[in-house]
């Protein structure tokens, strides 16, 4: 009866507004059949907890569920929670479990698993660190439906933290929770959530299959975002690894895959056109940024970084690496359009390329051509054509521009050491985690880069106390015009995401983590 | 010829060792930091550094290298850092794919590149030779991803005959696994047919020349069997030389062929254990195509012998 809520609702809307015949038959989800994902590269884990890597939350996040997600307006929303009270002045959080959520091996959900699977995963979660795991004093279970976090100062940040999609705070077995510790769980037999789909195998650099696990709990109500109801329509699913782009859309042109993500923008015009071809524009996706090295060497000086960010146009920047206007956006906000966080408020240095400004700044920072070494790599183009333009247009104003062109694991080894670069390049995918200090790593101090001054640790820390979201807002506000006022990095701008399916899958979504319950093909 | 097989196995034991201290040095020395990329880009310091200690990353290199070298004495090649598997494990998934894949373009280099080359050295200056000459240098210049991407093209999108990529085992049926390795195997075999043809060619005609292939025709011998008889078999050796070569070349990894065909053999595996520097498996997968090209160099050597009765050993 659940399922057959959302067409039914859907035709019945079209009807009463009176939109053509054709409209109102609105698909009819199908039960059944294989969905093939074909994603560009291996996940380096399944275990959830253990890794930060996009690709292990869209496979993974089918199997393991958070006590809280986000609802199709980036809100948070209860999962596996039925709700939660915040007492002892912002320092106690009571969260109440639902009842008849089962484990795949049957087993009911109990609070002793979401102690144990909450303990695992404060100690590996990278989110949970900077911002409140100093702060935890106990975990505890109250029942077998309550578990009490009680911290040692009040968090405005922990239940959105806790509805992370990157690195999900999902729910294990206690027995395996306790079993791994903090190494990592490769054990497929332990790899147990209470999702629509549990894992069968995994063939490393081929293929991870999933099947409908049929005793699935899932909410009531219609599918929300992330959240809501969700329903497993396929038999098994299965993520196949393929690393050419190019051979990714040929398989859904020819049916062999139904879904393929990391899509080239160059190839939208002609999927666009193509019936046997739908195109998918996750949005929104990602923000390619630059950011200095304010440990050692010439950035340490702020009028440099300010002089730089004078030197550039974005919207240059933006369309020569993006090429298709539908793929990027020019936006200076920390926080994308479609959250509740975004803000015009302090963009003024953005995108207002001015010469003079930056020749003045570089000449009273006492700049004198010295290398200014940008390390990059064409692994990604978000990477690459950013820093390629850019660096002309630094050339310009008179920065003597060194583009080191790596690849991705050396930028990566390389940037967390402040004697080898001035700028490296990097970029973030949008989390619906719209409680900033969660999502941009770039305002932590102890990630490379290292964005160190008390003006930004005293709002950083007033955003996570502060239990009120609109006085929170208002000091994320402040965030964002301190960060375009001391520049420590840059963002160029949003750009989206290109997948494309068969037009026989039903069911999905253009939000920027993929799943694949609540989606059907159609016979 | 045991004992000289023996000797040979015997000398492959330096070289293997040398081969893999190399190896060794080369991708410790390269930036680049496996932790770091299996924690995924936001990982904090803290975790970072708990995962490297916890590998050994964090000891010095000679000590890593002894480390290594003491385990793969008794066999044991690590675990994947990445997968967190056994390296035996991983690359014993990954070989089946790589041999049937190259034994099969063999067979296709061999089918076009033999005959062609026999044609072109019998009928040297007409228009047939240089028919196959134009080939060959073709089937050399043309960049293998290009042919491979034009055949998908062709016969999968477009004729939908057979799937833009994949693989299935022979244990899957033959007519299964042919279906998905027909194109793979093609653009391999023809890329490498223009080679054998070419030595092919060249060989016999340093023996059209002989004074036994003048005689054969003086005695009245039929052209095709002078040809096969007399002329073919002397320039068999040069032909096992080159597949010999060929073949050890493709079980290094057919790293294009098998990421657009997406076969899941040691090629895919090599370069994307090297974009992750897993080094177990990088130092794994050398280590054996070094073993490989030992190998296989002696059997070429051996069927030397046994194609020439002049070859003794």
């Amino acid at each position: 009866m659940e399922r057959v809520r959302i067409p039914l609702a859907a035709v019945l809307i079209s009807l009463l507004v009176g939109v053509p015949a054709g409209w109102a038959q609105a698909p009819v989800p199908v039960r059944g059949g294989t969905l093939t994902v074909a994603l560009s590269a291996d996940p380096p884990a399944l275990d959830i907890h253990s890794t930060t890597a996009y690709l292990t939350e869209i496979v993974s996040w089918h199997v393991f569920e958070p006590l809280f997600t986000y609802d199709r307006n980036y809100q948070i929303t209860p999962m596996l929670a039925e709700g939660y009270s915040v007492g002892a002045g912002g320092r106690e959080f009571t969260i109440t479990l639902r009842a008849g959520v089962r484990f795949h091996n049957g087993r009911e959900m109990t609070s002793a698993d979401v102690v144990a699977s909450l303990q695992r995963w404060v100690k590996m979660a990278t989110v949970a660190v900077p911002f409140f795991r100093d702060d935890i004093e106990a975990i505890e279970a109250r029942g077998p439906r309550a578990v009490v976090i009680r911290l040692r100062q009040p968090s405005g940040v922990l239940i959105a933290a806790l509805a992370q999609p990157i690195q999900l705070a999902g729910v294990y077995t206690q027995q395996a929770a306790d079993a791994a510790g903090t190494q990592r769980i490769t054990d497929m037999a332990q790899l147990i959530g209470t999702g629509p789909f549990r894992f069968t195998r995994w063939t490393p650099g081929q293929v991870i299959e999933l099947e409908r696990f049929d005793g699935y709990a899932a909410r009531s109500g219609s599918p929300d975002g992330y959240g809501g109801q969700k329903v497993a329509y396929v038999d098994r699913l299965r993520f196949v690894i393929v690393p050419d782009v190019q051979t990714r859309i040929n398989g859904v042109l020819t049916g062999q895959y139904d879904y393929a993500e990391s899509i080239t923008p160059d190839a939208y015009g002609a999927l666009r056109v193509d019936a046997r071809a739908r195109t998918l524009i996750l949005r929104p996706y990602g923000q390619p940024m630059a950011v200095f090295n304010k440990r050692r060497g010439l950035f340490t000086d702020r009028r440099l970084r300010q002089a730089f960010v004078a030197s550039l146009d974005m919207g240059q920047i933006m369309a020569g690496t993006f090429g298709n206007p539908l793929m990027f956006r020019v936006d200076g906000s920390l926080m994308f359009r479609e959250s509740p966080w975004h803000s015009r408020e302090g963009l003024e240095p953005y995108n207002r390329r001015d010469l003079g400004l930056a020749r003045r700044l570089m000449a009273e920072a006492g700049y004198r051509g010295q290398p200014v070494r940008w390390i990059t790599s064409t692994a990604f183009d978000w990477a690459y054509k950013p820093a390629l333009i850019a660096s002309q247009q630094l050339q310009e104003a008179g920065f003597n521009m060194d583009l080191q062109v790596l690849d991705w694991a050396t930028v990566l080894s390389r940037r967390a050491n402040p004697d080898l670069y001035e700028v490296f390049s990097t970029s973030f995918i949008f989390s619906p985690g719209v409680e900033p200090p969660i999502q941009p790593v770039i305002l932590s101090g102890t990630w490379p880069g290292w964005w160190t001054t008390e003006e930004k640790d005293r709002l950083i820390g007033r955003l996570i106390r502060e239990p009120n979201l609109e006085a929170r807002k208002r000091i994320w506000t402040d965030v964002q015009r301190l960060y375009w006022e001391d520049v420590p990095g840059i963002k160029f701008g949003d750009f989206f995401n290109l997948a494309v399916a068969r037009p026989q899958v039903q069911g999905l979504t253009t939000r920027p983590d993929l799943f694949f319950w609540n989606v059907w093909v159609q016979r | 010829m045991l004992a000289y097989v023996a000797r040979r196995l015997v000398a492959m034991v330096p070289i293997v060792i040398l081969v893999g201290t190399i190896v060794f040095l080369l991708i410790h020395l390269t930036p680049g930091d496996p932790v770091v990329i299996m924690l995924g880009p936001d990982a904090s310091e803290e975790a970072v550094t708990r995962l490297r200690t916890e590998l050994g990353l964090d000891a010095p290199v000679y000590r890593q290298w002894t480390r290594w070298f003491q385990r793969v004495l008794v066999g044991d090649l690590g675990t994947s850092i990445f997968f967190g598997v056994p390296v035996t494990e991983t690359i014993r998934r990954h070989l089946p794919p790589t041999i049937y894949l190259s034994a099969l373009a063999i067979l296709v280099a061999v089918g076009i590149g033999v005959p062609a080359g026999i044609i072109s050295a019998v009928r040297r200056g007409s228009a047939l030779d240089q028919a196959v000459t134009m080939t060959a240098f073709l089937g050399v210049s043309i960049p293998e991803f290009w042919l491979a991407l034009n055949l998908v093209l062709l016969f999968a999108v477009n004729l939908q005959l057979l799937p833009v990529a994949g693989y299935a085992p022979p244990t899957a049926g033959l007519a299964v696994s042919l279906r998905y390795l027909v194109l793979p195997a093609f653009t391999m075999g023809f890329v490498q047919s223009a080679l054998i043809a070419r030595m092919t060619r060249a060989a016999m005609l340093e023996v059209v020349v002989a004074d036994y292939v003048r005689t054969a025709r003086a005695k009245g011998l039929p052209s095709p069997r002078v040809t096969m008889r007399h002329i073919f078999p002397n320039a068999l050796i040069t032909v096992i030389t080159v597949i010999g070569i060929i073949f050890s070349v493709m079980m290094g990894g057919n790293v294009i062929a098998e990421t657009i065909f997406t076969i899941p053999g040691l090629g895919q595996l090599l370069m994307s254990s090297v974009l992750r520097r897993d080094y177990p498996v990088i130092q794994g997968i050398v280590l054996l195509v070094a073993a490989a090209y030992v190998v296989i160099n002696l059997l070429v050597d051996v069927a030397y012998a046994l194609v020439d009765p002049r070859i003794r050993y």
